[in-house]
């Protein structure tokens, strides 16, 4: 039976640079392992900002999913899950393509045709 | 007059650029789905399926975002159901379950969604680690993704994809999915 718990807004971390203001995973990695549950609740609201998601209301969540079991590795201080080893290593290889530019040579392409 | 001569050559030149590129979408959506039947344009799984067509409609404005759309969304005029994406997340364990095989799909979701982010600069900035995090869960690895972003580089330097194109792939998936050897 899956938990529930409410998401609760978290203080953003304003010391981290290029994060255009928003959270990043780096906050959610420094967390302390001694959370209380409101501060784990907020860790979820976090986690959601961090990926750019707005939740402008208190939000169920289901502590099994996937997504949040990564959270709480963190959190817990587990290091069976690194989540700079999972998902970020793919949006770096996507960043260090030139993937970017070729919208650019496309179009360039058939302007000159 | 002239410069009523050049918007009339200006709006032929863009509109040659929507043409080219919807017959390119539909070319290479076709050929990805190699001897599979189909005819293209529909996911078959429907959390990332929604993921997907909340993305090309987010960022519609943009008019290669929109050819994508009427592709892959065909006579979806109203506004697309948002989901929360833990919804989208929950769901992966029980679909890898149910479709083991079906892993051509995972890819070709993969691809179409780098390919948006490479046409568009706003699905790059802010829905890059939301694709990333999909990848991963549907066992995407660096090489990989890479040679999803160097398929995706080689059609837009207006290049053909074909089982003889010269690609330099590096996963065993990538050289499967896309020269089908």
């Amino acid at each position: 039976m899956a938990k529930r718990v409410k998401v609760i807004p978290i203080e953003r971390d304003k010391n981290l640079k290029n994060n255009k203001g928003r959270p990043t995973y780096r906050t959610l990695k420094s967390a302390p392992i001694n959370l209380s549950e409101q501060q784990k609740t907020g860790a979820v609201k976090l986690f959601n900002m961090a990926k750019g998601i707005l939740v402008n209301t208190v939000l169920d969540v289901d502590i099994n999913s996937r997504r949040i079991e990564y959270m709480a590795a963190h959190i817990l201080g587990n290091i069976e899950f690194d989540i700079d080893a999972g998902s970020r290593p793919l949006e770096n290889a996507v960043h260090n393509s030139n993937m970017r530019g070729g919208i650019q040579k496309y179009i360039k392409s058939i302007s000159y045709q | 007059m002239a410069f009523g001569r050049q918007d009339n050559k200006s709006n032929d030149n863009a509109d040659m650029k929507i043409v080219k590129f919807t017959t390119m979408v539909q070319e290479v959506d076709h050929y990805l789905l190699g001897s599979s039947g189909r005819t293209g344009g529909v996911f078959i799984f429907g959390k990332y399926k929604v993921y997907y067509s909340q993305i090309l409609k987010r960022y519609n404005a943009d008019p290669f975002i929109s050819v994508m759309e009427n592709i892959f969304n065909p006579g979806k005029s109203g506004p697309v159901d948002l989901i929360d994406e833990m919804e989208v997340i929950r769901s992966f364990k029980e679909m890898k379950n149910k479709t083991e095989k079906k892993f051509n799909e995972y890819y070709r979701l993969i691809f179409w969604l780098l390919f948006a982010a490479a046409v568009n600069d706003e699905i790059y900035n802010n829905e890059l680690p939301t694709i990333a995090d999909f990848a991963y869960c549907l066992e995407f690895n660096e090489k990989m993704m890479g040679d999803w972003c160097v398929v995706v580089d080689y059609l837009l330097s207006g290049n053909h994809i074909s089982e003889a194109s010269k690609l330099p792939l590096e996963s065993p998936e990538g050289i499967s999915y896309f020269l089908h050897k």
